[in-house]
Order: C-alpha cells, then structure tokens, then sequence
C-alpha cells in the first residue's frame, strides 16, 4: 500500500515554535470555552444569591469608598467647572474595569497550578489555562459595567457615541491582561514568589492608578509642588493610568480618550502580550517536570 | 499497514532534582537561583528509540522507577524531551488519569462533555454518543449528581467509558486499570480488545505480565531509562522475571562474544544462549540437605559484593541454616564456570551438597556414563522427580543435547570438578509442575568429612561449555575407545561389571541382557558382578586390568584380560581379593548371548537351545551331564562361534542355559561349585576365581572343531 505522508499530529519539534499559537489556541477554542463554562457554572451553582454577587460585591466596595471620600475626606471631585459627575459613579468605574484587571492577573497567575493535573495528564496547548482565567472576569465586568451604566444613567449623566471607543480600548486591557498573565503565569512554575510579588504589585497599582481619584489630582499635586515634578511622569508609566482615565472620559464625559494615553497604552499591552506569548510558549512544554 | 504511527528517536528525558527547602517555599525560589546553584539531573529515560506501527498493542513493562510514565508522558504530548524527537502520527487519548478535569462541584454529565473535549471531541460528537458512555460506565443513577460525591472506582468508570468512546487513533493507558473491581477490570479488558480489533493503537504500561503477555504484540522493557530487546513478548517477560528482587542480589553478566548471558538472582542462576532462555525458568541452585530437608540457595539473603562484565562474586547468607554461600561466576566465549564456597558457623550435620541445573524439556539426549540415552517424556502423571541413569561415584561429566536441529539449544557440556570424594551426577526429570530435566551435581558428605566443620571450605567447581557437534562425538568415541578391546572381528566393550561383544563387521550385538560376567552366590543370595562399583580399566603392557569393588561384602574383583587379536580371543583371569575371610557358596562365569543361537556343545553333548515359552520365569538348564570339563560352545546360524573356556580342569562343570523368557537371552556358564557341597572358605587376600578366556571363531575361516588353547 502507498501510504501518502500521514497527518502528523504531535511533534515534539514544534511544541516551543512561537507562530504555531495562534492555531493552536483556534484548534483548542472548545477547550477554552469548557474551562471558562465550567468556572462560571461552578462559580455560583450552589450559592443562594448566585449571581447577584457579581453585583453586590462591586457595588459593597463602591459604597465603602464613597462613604470614605465623601463624608470622611469630604472631597469632591472637580475635574473642570462644567462637568460635575457623582463620586460615586466615578468610583464604580474605575472599580470594575481594575477588578477586572487584577481578578484577571492574579488569576491567571496561579491557573497553572490550580490546574495541575490537567497540565500534567492530558495534552492541549497550554495557553489555554491562564487565557481562561482572563476571559472568566469578563462575566463580572460586563454585569457590572451594565449596573455603571443604569447607575450613571440614573445620576442624570449622558452616553455619548464616544463610548464606541470601548471598542478599542477593552482589547487593550485584554491585551494587556493576557500579556501579563502569560508571563506571570509561566514564572509561577519556576518561581514561587512569583504569586507573592503580584499580590503586593496589585495592592500597589490599586493605589498606583487611577481607580479612586482621578489623574488629575496627581498633575495638580505635581504643579503645586506637593509632589516633585519627576512623578507625574513616572506616574503615567502605568498603563492603567491610561487605560482608567481613557475608560472614564469615554463612558462618564461623553469625549474622545486622549490620544497621548490612547498611544501608548495600544504600544504597551501589545508589547507585554508578545512578549507573554514568547516567554510563555518557550517555557510550555515543560511545565509538567516542574510542579 | 507498516507505516509507523509512533516514532520516537533518541529520546534522553532528564529531570532536575529538587531538593532541600525549595519543598515548602515552593520549586525554585529566586534566592537559589541568585545563588547560582546547579541543579542536578535525574537521567529518567536514555536515549531510547523505537517505532510503534498502526494497529499494534504494545506493553511497556519494567521495575519502578525504570522511565515507563515518563514515556508515557512524552509520547502523550505532556512533556517534552530533554533531547530527541517524537512524532505521532494520529489523534491520542491518553487515560494516564482518569478523570483528568473532573471539577467536583459539576455532575457528572458535564465532567463527560468535559472530558471528552479534552481528549478531542466536539461537543456535537460527545452528544451522539453521551448514551452509551453512561451506559458503560454503569453509573447512569449516579450521573447528575456532583462527582465529589463519587467514589474512586466510579471516577475510573467515567474516565474510561469517555476514553473508550472518543475514538482517537492510539490510546495510551497508565496502570490505572488497577483500580477497579473484578467486573470493571474484565469490562476494560473486553473493551481493549475490541479496540485492537477495529485497529486502534494500544500503548500500555503494567506491572500485570499475565495481561501483557496475553494482549501484547510486542513489549519493551525499561531498565533505569534504557531499552532493552529481547526479542519475543515472552522472552522479554522472562528476562525482566529473572530480575525480580532488591538490585543488590542480582547482577548480569555476558561472555566477551555476548553469545552467551547469565542472570544471577538471589542464589539462582539463570542462562541465555543468544538471547534465548536455556535453562528452564526454575534455573540453577545450590542446595543443601540437612536432616532430610532441602534448603535451596535462593532462600536467603544475597549480595553482589563483585561485579564486572563477564564475571560477578555474589555472597548469601540461607534463612534457615547457619551457613553462608561464596559464588564466583565467570563467563568465557564458550562455557560459564561456578565456583562455589560455603561457610558453616555453626557445626551442624548436612548429609549431601548439591547443584542443580534445570534445562527445558527441548533437551531430550544425554550422555552419561557410557550411555547415550533418551530422556523420559514428562507427562502430567508425574507426581515426583525420576532418575534416568543411576549416578556412578567419580563419573563427573555429562553431555546434554536436543534431537532438534536448532542453534537456539546448543549441545551442553556439564562438569564437576570436587576434591572432596563422593561426587557424582544425577540425571533425570522433575514432575509435571517443574517440567524440566534435572542434572544434580551431587557430594555426599559422610560424618567424618571436613567440610562439615565450622569455617569455609571449598566445594567446587561447575563448568557449563557449549560444546561443538564434533567435540561430542570425539569425546564419545574416546570414552568408547578407553573401554574397548579390539579384536580382529571382534569388539570388547567393557561396560559396568559386564562385558558385551560386538560383531565388527556388522556391528551387532552378540552378547545380551547380562552379557559377559560373573555370579556369586553369598548368603544364601546372588550377586552379579554388575553391582559393584567398577573402576576405569587400565592397561599394563597388554594386559588390561579391571577393578571394581562391592559395595555389600568386603570383595574385591580384579578382571585381568589378555587379547590375542588375530584369534579373536580373550584371555581372563578373575581374582576375588577379600579383606575379611569369607565363606562363598558358589560362583560362576557366564555369558548371555542373543536368542539366535541355536546349538551348543560340551565336551559331552551337544544339544539344541530349544523355544523359550512365555511362562518360562527360571533359568533352565538344558545339559544333563555336569562332570567337571573345560569348554562349551554356542553356534548359531551366520554367527560367530562362542567357546568359553578355563584352563582350570575339573573345577568347572559347564552348562548350557535357557533363561527366563523376558531376558531374551541364552546363557552358556562355567559353575564353579565347592567340594562335598560345602563352602569355598576364603581367607583375606587373592583369589584366582577363574583363569580361562573366550574365543570367537566364524564358520567360514576354519574349521569348526579347532581349538586354540
């Protein structure tokens, strides 16, 4: 019998080749969707509120820090003497898209290891298991995104057709997510501290970014001296200072994100999500030996 | 279909070690590798390459630890060599664990669907077959509850009724077919069997050989990370058998031509010829009896504190007994030799030593103390072992060969070489159960004997040669030759206690059943000359000399023969030493011939040896007169005359005799019979018993009534 060449379906040789991941990931979608479903079916099947703790535990936080800010601190937030938003939904905004972010980060961090005997049993590009971690919390981002809007809405605030430019800008924050969650990811394996060092870098970029106040008070307080004028530069290297800010402007202040922000952050997820995807896929195959 | 559908090539899989308190920090805190620690290497598989071709099952056996999961593993895809390349060829599920994605809190209908995308189905796919993967599992009341509710047994039950139904091309399974019941077990094995027969790929690892053996075309067995090919499934399974122990009792060695292979393990030694198993599987062992029990090597504690290529020393202490064995095994091209030690420390009594080798039934031939003889068939009625051929004290040497014209089953050369006295060979068959051929290299231990005293003695030495057809054959002819007194037509062979004739020309017997000896008649009882113990004859000028000792009285016989060859005759004198006086009631000389003699002649008559009826069960004597005279004839049609003869007048009175009817014999004797009924009173030392010969003459040389005296 002449036999052509078979289909070859696992090579030993390709497994670390960077350009196969996006086939891979294509081949292995169903994987991808089980494990999400799977989360999201267990998350709450045996919770009584069920669901609506994706709601209650945002909005707990929200009220938390409104009650700080307003009665405690008694601030208010200017940002220019024509647009007056509520602390609150503000607050809310940048709550849900950083709960986001680092539900997504720490989770993907320690996806590997939550799911060791899947990583060390059966076979699958191995991309899969942070990436789910990544596209779980979009459940609680768009329910909570869905309270943010009604809320504002409710505040008597506008929606503009500038809120299109989510569009562009949830990719990022995915981007930027995935890209980090890859790397960080793939250290765990190797280093342990790994999980300890995002627990504090996300305690810190809570404080770091623009979640509770906005970037303006930081540009303020650098003009005034409060702080040195270097910071607000170093300050603005977050890319989720960028992210939050451009978030807010087109969801809450109806305008375009600045296109400075807008730049940079677009450069800065796709480079952290290559260099994710690099690192990670070199160090895949062998994930195994090691946990 | 010869395409293979797995090809490894040159995989070395290497683990780093992990170690120290990285264990409760996790792996490889960022401190060690500051500290810029190597890590070490643990070489898990060593360069292994083979393919596995469509539609074979193939077992992967070995000890625990030899790299079996971790092929596994990379042919799975979950790990990666460290060097080397795997290539499969079609869609794998691998049932390395059962319910690998399980998440306990979902039912198990959804574990299922989960699984099975796991292993590659769609979910469209899963939903036309979801029936008849509950139904296999036998868990369908069970099903849409949470599966951390589910047993261990009821998981495994999941996890293999999904792998069984997802239809890859190679299944690989992980010794997870252990955990389960009876049912399950015979479930999964009738399921591997239907996948084999629709051609799916089967790879398993398993530590149940009878199921490898069984399902198995072909089996690679794993040794600390390196393959090893044996050949055969069940080759492959003997050998990884013969290695079944603590790795400090068992060594291999090999002859420099890795012709020949030896596996020592714990006090057994097993052989291969060629790759070939040539001992029988229970191997070869040293053995002690001690107050009739038998105490064999292998039950004790073993060592091997010396280990090369081609030899090993191996010391073992026997559970039992206070005594310690010493072995040295060395192996050359053509034969392994066993020296062996022991060591008592404590003085107790052990009545015999033996080594036993145990061939396979192929070989059927041995050769033994002049005899070439043919192996009883082992058939299941045997309950108990069987000698062939009794042992003879001093005979050392055996020769063991199988009528099979096979190179596997090469001809076998078994020697014993003791100082100490008292060792023979014996040779025979085990019972059904053992179903093998024994040769038992025996040394019997009186109560006198030094080995019995505390410290270590050396026993001996055992020589297994392959020996070549021709070597045979020379050795054969030589044992003859060093027996056989060559007349002109005529051949003597001195056999035990007996001489038989042989017509040269034709090479057919003369002599029958008892050929060629002496009787005595001692208490009453007779005792032929067969049952003493007979040295290797001996020449002196031309004069051969034959000894042999009784083993009852305190007697000696010496046969001294003179040859006239171109007469075909054979002087003898026999002499009786005696060491204590002795009273002997009667003797004679006598000679069995073949039943086709016809006729004899006396002095006095001559007469016919008539037809032998069945019932016949005594010796009959067919002459009537018994005066003393000095000859008798045997003639027969187309035969050489036989004239017995004695110089001795009237101390012989011959008869001609027809013996009972089994013998198939006739018996011309020369009786020796004391005066007035009494006894030959015999004081200690010689005796001349009888000085006279036999002669053979053929009809067509001369005359019939010449006589040469």
């Amino acid at each position: 019998m002449n036999l052509a060449k078979n289909k070859i379906y696992y090579d030993s040789k390709d497994q670390k080749v960077v350009t196969r991941v996006l086939i891979d990931l294509i081949r292995a979608r169903e994987i991808l969707w089980g494990l999400v479903w799977r989360e999201i079916k267990a998350r709450y099947r045996y919770a009584i509120l069920g669901f609506l703790w994706a709601i209650i535990e945002p909005i707990t936080l929200m009220l938390l820090l409104l009650f700080i800010f307003s009665f405690v601190f008694k601030q208010r937030l200017t940002i220019s003497d024509t647009i007056e938003i509520p602390m609150a939904t503000q607050i809310l905004c940048g709550l849900i898209f950083w709960q986001y972010f680092s539900t997504s980060v720490s989770g993907a961090t320690l996806s590997l290891i939550h799911h060791q005997n899947l990583v060390k049993k059966v076979f699958f590009p191995r991309e899969v298991v942070p990436l789910s971690s990544i596209i779980y919390p979009m459940v609680n981002l768009s329910i909570g995104f869905i309270t943010l809007i009604i809320i504002h809405l409710f505040f008597k605030g506008t929606i503009t057709i500038n809120v299109l430019w989510l569009i562009i800008i949830l990719p990022i924050l995915f981007c930027l997510s995935a890209g980090l969650g890859l790397l960080l990811s793939a250290g765990y394996i190797h280093f342990r501290d790994i999980g300890n060092m995002v627990n504090v870098g996300l305690t810190f970029g809570f404080y770091a970014s623009p979640v509770f106040y906005p970037v303006e008070w930081v540009k303020r307080a650098c003009e005034n001296q409060t702080l040195p004028n270097w910071f607000y530069h170093l300050y603005i290297l977050n890319p989720m200072v960028g992210i939050l800010t451009n978030l807010r402007e087109c969801i809450l202040y109806g305008k375009a994100p600045q296109p400075s922000f807008l730049v940079y952050t677009i450069c800065v997820s796709i480079f952290s999500l290559l260099i994710g995807i690099y690192i990670f896929r070199k160090q895949s195959p062998t994930f195994s030996d090691y946990m | 279909m010869n395409e293979p559908i797995i090809e490894i090539k040159n995989v070395v899989k290497e683990y780093p070690i992990r170690r120290g308190f990285r264990d409760l920090r996790g792996q490889g805190g960022v401190l060690d590798w500051i500290r810029g620690k190597k890590s070490e290497h643990f070489r898990a598989l060593n360069n292994v390459s083979f393919d596995i071709y469509r539609g074979e099952t193939v077992g992967i056996i070995g000890k625990n630890g030899s790299g079996k999961s971790t092929l596994l593993k990379i042919i799975a895809g979950v790990t990666l060599p460290t060097e080397g390349r795997v290539i499969v060829y079609g869609r794998v599920a691998s049932l390395l664990e059962l319910g690998a994605g399980f998440h306990p809190l979902l039912t198990g209908r959804e574990n299922i669907y989960l699984n099975a995308g796991l292993l590659g189905m769609r979910r469209a796919q899963v939903n036309e077959v979801i029936e008849q993967i509950i139904d296999f599992s036998g868990i369908r009341e069970f099903i849409d509850q949470p599966v951390d509710t589910y047993s261990s047994g009821m998981y495994v039950r999941i996890g293999f009724a999904v792998a069984s139904f997802v239809n890859p091309d190679i299944f690989l399974v992980d010794e997870v077919l252990s955990v389960g019941d009876e049912e399950f077990q015979r479930k999964c094995r009738q399921r591997i069997g239907e996948l084999r027969e629709q051609g799916k790929t089967i790879v398993f690892v398993s530590h149940d050989l009878g199921t490898v053996n069984a399902l198995c075309n072909r089996v690679f067995l794993l040794d600390k990370g390196k393959l090893i090919d044996r050949g055969s499934v069940s080759a492959t399974i003997d050998y990884y058998l013969r290695q079944i122990g603590r790795a400090e009792g068992i060594h291999t060695i090999s002859s420099p031509n890795k012709n020949i292979e030896a596996i020592f393990s714990h006090g057994k030694l097993s052989l291969f010829h060629d790759k070939k198993e040539i001992t029988s599987p229970l191997g070869i062992e040293g053995v002690l009896v001690h107050l009739q029990q038998v105490h064999p090597s292998s039950m004790g504690d073993w060592l091997v504190t010396e280990r090369e290529d081609q030899s090993l020393i191996a010391q073992g202490t026997l559970y039992r007994l206070p005594v310690e064995w010493k072995w040295n095994v060395e192996i050359k091209n053509k034969h392994i030799e066993l020296n062996a030690r022991y060591k008592l420390n404590k003085e107790i009594p052990i009545q015999a030593l033996e080594f036993r080798i145990f061939l396979p039934e192929i070989y059927d031939h041995f050769f033994y103390n002049g005899n070439e003889n043919k192996f009883a068939p082992i058939v299941p009625g045997n309950l108990g072992w069987t000698t062939m051929v009794p042992p003879k004290i001093g005979e050392n040497s055996t020769f063991l060969l199988t009528s099979l014209n096979s190179d596997e089953y090469p001809l076998l050369k078994i020697e014993f070489e003791t100082s100490e006295p008292g060792s023979s060979l014996t040779i025979g068959n085990t019972d059904y159960i053992g179903r093998s051929r024994f040769i038992c290299c025996h040394l019997q231990i009186p109560e006198t004997s030094s080995l019995l005293q505390m410290g270590e003695h050396k026993i001996g030495n055992i020589r297994i040669s392959l020996a070549e057809k021709e070597e045979y054959e020379a050795w054969k002819t030589a044992w003859i030759q060093q027996r056989t007194i060559t007349l002109k037509d005529i051949e003597a062979r001195l056999g035990e206690g007996f001489i038989e004739f042989i017509s040269k020309k034709d090479k057919k017997l003369l002599t029958q059943a008892v050929h060629l000896h002496t009787q005595f008649r001692l208490q009453g009882m007779w005792f032929l000359s067969q049952t003493f113990l007979w040295n290797t004859p001996y020449k002196e000028n031309d004069t051969w000399i034959w000894e042999g000792e009784s083993q009852r009285f305190p007697i000696r016989l010496k046969w001294e023969l003179l040859p006239k060859t171109e007469e075909n005759l054979l002087y003898s004198k026999i002499w009786l030493i005696v060491k204590e006086p002795l009273s002997l009631e009667e003797y004679n000389i006598s000679v069995g011939l073949i039943y086709a003699y016809q006729h004899w002649k006396t002095s006095f008559e001559t007469g016919e040896f008539t037809e032998i009826p069945p019932e016949q069960t005594e010796y009959i004597h067919l002459n009537k007169n018994y005066n003393p005279s000095e000859y008798i004839y045997a003639i027969g049609n187309k035969l050489p005359n036989v004239f017995l003869f004695t110089h001795q007048k009237n101390s012989f009175r011959m008869s001609a005799i027809n013996p009972e009817y089994s013998l198939h014999a006739r018996i011309i004797q020369a009786i020796a019979t004391p005066e007035q009924k009494s006894v030959f009173n015999l004081q200690t030392g010689s005796h001349l018993l009888f000085d006279g010969g036999i002669q053979f003459s053929f009809p067509e040389d001369s005359n019939q009534d010449e006589i040469t005296i």
